[in-house]
């Protein structure tokens, strides 16, 4: 991070670690507790009897749901949908922040003004159906990918820190007589590291946890994204009995499945993209000085 | 230090400016033609909040839209004329305007003293720590709100070994709104400070060390270089959240709330959910995000202006 | 930068290889129904009337079999999958693509891919109101010709009063009901109770009381274990009603009631104040679990099964779990349950049966096999094959003791999610071959028998207002309606204000929000069709 002289143990950086280190504690715990459960057997589960670590540990839950052939199928649609869904948006959240970064793109007030507008305009579930359903993609895993894939904010994080960046070096390398594009892939893009994994990431955790996509423009089994499957397990739970005191669908509350199995089902769909964050924490860092071209 | 917004002289014509320009357009269209397809054209459908929607009206629901008849503004007058709207609209403000308030400062403040911090190892630890419960759906996390705040649960236990009264936390009134603000800030703080890290970390090391030089201490540092540096990702921040103010946070009050709090909870989107259970009615649904649309809208266009007078710096 | 495009090119390669592989399964429109394999009419298991029809002209019935599109309800599990799967394919002969529902918004998903023209070849177990809607705009191909060329079996499974609520005024036939068994139509009531409010054996029995039967029993139990303890004695959902109390005070599980020769809602009928009274009165007192409101399903047991209350509504398929969790809790109890509560000892208990219409099959205009739609449905619902699909093979799967049935392990555990496959038979018949899931593990079993010993004590009655739920204005009202009612009872118990007030209050808001429109649709509704129902 920061190259810093060395500071003497002062009090302040006691409480600061104290605080700070509180903090990650409480952020900690619910999951610490999650996971318990998925490890536990089921009557300390029902009984409440679980905080933070496992009651009669097991590990036949989780296995159980690693199985399961519909965990395996939807897992798989959000990996897909997930890699190439990001791939593309960066690809687009890229060369579109890059031009509007440059104030003296002619036109560029309308275009943020379009972009700007889209962010806060949506049409609904009925018109972004019929869209997809009039592209052929309902059904589709393109459904997956197309749906939610160019973030507005995300671009404008992206122009933010181009903009941030200081002209020296492009116009050093405009000089050369490097066109923009060469400018953006070879000179500005390996400067922005922080801010394109920061993207990266956000769109990554979109991606996964997106189940709306799924509940529009998806009736087959096998394309149900991870977060749909994830949340109709939780809501099987909540949604036994209707506001009359009786109950919905006998069939269903009978089979319905464990919290240990609901918890073990968080705690798999849940761990992948956790691990994304670690993988991308190391380009939070300046790819190159940009101190390097003074004036 | 940072590259000052140009004035431009037309000395060249568009024509000029494009031909040596033209990759720039180029890079943008992709995303043009993306956010056409797939953001545009169905921006036709807002005219159902106008509408009477049946979708069998013509051969396919995409030309229904157009069939359908119109009925002005029957819908919106559905709302917002009902008595519990207003109460729905006032408890939406005030949360949305509290999560600002309280929780919008936290994850810079976060960002900025987990930096100071001298081990790297105990920063990129704690980062990956507290980010965790974004991840959890509210459904889950209600589920152990509820455990923790009941009034047999450890809060009120230890509330009461003090010797205070039990607090109902989550059917009072005067303290729901407390709980939802909270529980919002402890969820969302952790993954809302990444945005502040990578700021941080894109920060020109050679200020620090001049400040350093000239004997500036760590607050001062903070002060005049970190959060100047960071201002750009703030005001950004800042406008949108501001622009999503209708947004007081659906998933996690329908997942948390119950009828002893809709005085205090009850916002726009719990209520319409409730007046449209098993009804198709997607027109409501229209006209209600066309209002929400409209004051983000406004919201974001006069913050921007704002924040360029005041600070120079803005979305555009 | 090479090595990101590389990644990136492999990445859409990967992608297009398994997005290739997965897209084989399209909804109708895109792809034409391919025969896929010509698998020969095997009609094993055809009833005579069938084989009658089996004219050599027909080529439906003979022909090469298309593969199916069938759009069902939500399953939290792959239908494909499951081991039924392969039972009914062998049985009918055809293939099936199954596609799936979503969990929320169902029915506005369904009017969707409908009106859009994805094609599916028959629609099973659709909601009465789904049905109704796509039959109102005219989506929906009348079944009669169908039925009376193939439909054989379904005919003889559905009654008439069932058949009349899914037949317009001009005879079309626009859905096949699915007729709710909650009980048998007729014979002995044995198997109807399913649910109550269970009670710790072991605190039962360190109180020196008896399991309640009525309502002032009831309060005496609790009662005596808030004084003892000073513990909560009832906890339960965040639900207003319940309906085991609610049957003391003359109602039950049913929404409507014949008071004084009109048919009203709940809210209207006089028993409703004094429920609410009472209940109110368990709240203010603690016996009832003050954060009930904040109650998750997992909460309130929780507090039942760590030994904090003493009693916690449940049904019969919850005993295992709950046992469970009594041994992890170190608590060494049974449970013992209270059905409906009978108003006090002179009086008998009343039970309601259910009766109606929980779901409905339909074929849609766009269904490209309309013809192999219907004989593949009449196939499942010959009585045989539905025993074939439901619950297996007597000796393999099953097996009869006394005219109960009960399942064999491991090889039942094949059948658990069976039901979602069959087709249609009548009602009583259905209802005991369900009981075989009834007796899954014996902790069920007991419980189930235990609630149901004492069902010759109680009065029982049939209710029939589901047959209603396709009327618009029903469809418009109920779902809101309910809601807003129960959160009102709920916000009246915690208030503890007049429960008069209180109910006038809620009938008030009722009428606003639509009751009026609800009330009348249901009362024209019953006074049509309440001879019938004798």
């Amino acid at each position: 991070m920061k190259t810093r002289k060395k500071d003497r143990v002062s009090v302040f950086m006691i409480i600061n670690v104290f605080f700070l280190s509180l903090f990650g504690l409480i952020t900690l715990l619910p999951f610490m507790h999650v996971i318990a459960k998925a490890f536990s057997g089921e009557g300390p589960v029902i009984a409440g009897l679980v905080t933070f670590w496992p009651k009669q540990f097991q590990i036949d839950t989780v296995l159980y749901v690693l199985k399961k052939p519909e965990f395996l199928d939807s897992f798989r649609v959000t990996v897909i949908v997930t890699i190439v869904g990001t791939a593309i948006a960066m690809f687009l959240t890229v060369t579109a922040a890059y031009p509007l970064s440059k104030p003296s793109l002619r036109g560029r007030k309308i275009f943020l003004y379009i972009f700007v507008f889209i962010m806060l305009f949506h049409a609904g579930m009925v018109p972004n159906y019929l869209l997809f359903r009039s592209l052929r993609l309902t059904n589709t895993i393109w459904a997956l990918i197309f749906s939610g894939t160019f973030s507005v904010f995300n671009m404008f994080v992206v122009k933010n820190y181009f903009e941030s960046l200081p002209d020296s070096v492009e116009e050093a390398a405009k000089i050369d007589g490097a066109s923009n594009a060469y400018i953006l892939v070879k000179v500005v893009l390996p400067m922005s590291t922080p801010v394109l994994a920061t993207v990266t990431l956000f769109y990554g955790v979109a991606f996964w946890n997106n189940y709306m996509s799924g509940v529009l423009y998806i009736t087959d089994a096998s394309l149900k994204p991870l977060q749909q499957y994830l949340y109709d397990l939780i809501n099987e739970a909540l949604n036994l009995f209707d506001e009359t005191g009786n109950i919905r669908d006998m069939d269903k509350a009978m089979n319905l499945t464990g919290e240990s199995v609901r918890s073990a089902t968080i705690v798999v769909s849940t761990f992948p993209i956790l691990l994304l964050y670690p993988f991308l924490q190391k380009y939070f860092v300046k790819g190159i000085t940009i101190g390097s071209v003074k004036g | 230090m940072k590259g000052k917004k140009k004035t431009y002289k037309r000395k060249e014509t568009f024509g000029q400016y494009f031909k040596k320009n033209y990759d720039l357009y180029l890079l943008l269209l992709p995303s043009l033609v993306f956010v056409i397809i797939f953001n545009i054209i169905p921006l036709y459908g807002i005219t159902l909040a106008f509408k009477d929607y049946n979708m069998f009206a013509a051969e396919t629901p995409w030309k229904s839209i157009g069939a359908s008849e119109w009925v002005g503004f029957k819908y919106f007058i559905n709302v917002f004329g009902r008595p519990d709207f207003k109460r729905a609209l006032a408890n939406t403000l005030i949360i949305s305007t509290y999560k600002i308030i309280f929780n919008f400062p936290l994850p810079i403040i976060f960002a900025i003293f987990l930096n100071e911090v001298k081990s790297i190892k105990f920063q990129k630890g704690l980062q990956l720590i507290v980010y965790l419960p974004h991840f959890l759906s509210w459904a889950v996390v209600a589920g152990i709100f509820v455990t923790l705040l009941s009034s047999t649960g450890v809060v009120n236990t230890f509330l009461e070994s003090l010797g205070f009264e039990k607090v109902k936390f989550m059917m009072d009134n005067s303290v729901f709104r407390k709980v939802l603000v909270f529980s919002d800030a402890w969820k969302e703080v952790g993954w809302s400070s990444i945005i502040y890290f990578a700021a941080i970390a894109g920060l020109d090391q050679e200020c620090y060390e001049s400040a350093i030089v000239d004997g500036a201490n760590r607050f001062q540092q903070m002060w005049y270089i970190t959060i100047p540096g960071l201002l750009p990702t703030i005001v950004l921040m800042l406008i949108i959240r501001i622009g999503n103010i209708m947004d007081a946070g659906f998933s996690q009050i329908f997942a948390m709330y119950n009828p002893t709090v809709y005085e205090s909870a009850d916002i726009i989107g719990t209520y319409v959910y409730r007046m449209g259970l098993g009804k198709m009615d997607f027109c409501t649904g229209t006209a209600v995000g066309l209002f929400n649309s409209l004051i983000g809208l406004i919201l974001v266009l006069s913050s921007n202006r704002v924040a360029k007078r005041l600070t120079g710096k803005s979305i555009w | 930068m090479k090595r990101l495009l590389s990644v990136l090119l492999a990445a859409v390669l990967v992608f297009s290889l398994v997005a290739c592989s997965g897209n084989n399964k399209k909804s109708g429109s895109e792809t034409d129904s391919s025969s896929g394999g010509s698998i020969e009419t095997k009609n094993e298991t055809t009833t005579t009337q069938e084989s009658k029809q089996e004219s050599q002209e027909d080529p439906f019935l003979t022909g090469e079999k298309p593969e199916l599109n069938i759009l069902t309800f939500y399953t939290g599990y792959n239908m494909e999958e499951q081991p039924s799967y392969k039972v009914v394919e062998e049985m009918t002969g055809y293939k099936v693509h199954w596609f799936n529902l979503p969990q929320e918004n169902a029915d506005e998903k369904l009017l969707l891919e409908i009106a859009g023209g994805t094609s599916y070849d028959i629609l099973i177990r659709m909601s009465p109101n789904q049905a109704n809607q796509l039959f109102v705009q005219n989506a929906l191909l009348d079944l009669k010709p169908y039925l009376e060329k193939y439909g054989q079996n379904v005919y003889n499974a559905v009654s008439d009063v069932a058949w009349s609520s899914v037949t317009d005024q001009n005879g079309v036939i626009y859905g096949i009901p699915h007729e709710a068994f909650e009980g048998p139509k007729s014979g002995s009531n044995y198997g109807i109770l399913k649910g109550g409010i269970g009670f710790n054996t072991a605190y039962l029995e360190e109180l020196g009381m008896d399991i309640p039967k009525n309502l002032d029993d009831f309060y005496n139990v609790l009662k005596a274990y808030k004084e003892k303890t000073g513990k909560p004695a009832l906890t339960q959902n965040a639900i207003g009603w319940n309906n085991y109390i609610l049957a003391a005070f003359g109602m039950g599980d049913p929404s409507w009631y014949e008071v004084d020769g009109e048919f009203v809602h709940r809210i209207k009928h006089p028993g409703t104040v004094q429920y609410l009274a009472f209940m109110q009165k368990l709240y203010k007192e603690g016996l009832l679990d003050n954060d009930f409101p904040i109650n998750t399903a997992q909460t309130a047991k929780e507090k039942f099964t760590n030994g904090t209350c003493i009693a916690y509504p449940l049904m019969f398929w919850d005993i295992d779990g709950i046992y469970s969790a009594f041994e992890a809790a170190g608590i060494n109890a049974k449970v013992k349950v209270a059905t409906y509560l009978a108003p006090d000892a002179n009086t008998d208990p009343v039970v309601y049966i259910k009766e109606g219409i929980t779901h409905v099959t339909c074929i849609p205009k766009t269904s490209k096999n309309p013809e192999h739609a219907m004989i593949y449905f009449n196939t499942i619902s010959d009585v045989e094959n539905f025993k074939k699909i439901y619950i297996g093979e007597e000796g393999v799967s099953f097996e009869i003791k006394d005219g109960n049935y009960y399942p064999i392990f491991p090889a039942f555990s094949d059948f658990t999610n069976a039901d979602k496959f069959t087709g249609i038979i009548p009602v009583d018949n259905a209802f005991t071959m369900w009981q075989a899931r009834v007796r899954k593990t014996e902790a069920m079993a007991e419980m189930y028998e235990q609630m149901n010993s004492r069902v010759d004590e109680y009065k029982v009655y049939h209710y029939y207002e589901s047959y209603a739920s396709s009327l618009e204005a029903v469809q418009n009202n109920q779902a809101s309606l309910d809601k807003l009612v129960n959160d009102m009872m709920i916000q009246a118990i915690v208030s503890g204000e007049d429960p008069q007030t209180a109910i006038n209050n809620i009938t008030e808001e009722w009428y606003k929000s639509g009751g009026t429109e609800y009330e009348a649709a249901m009362q024209a509704w019953y006074k049509e069709n309440k001879d019938k129902f004798k």
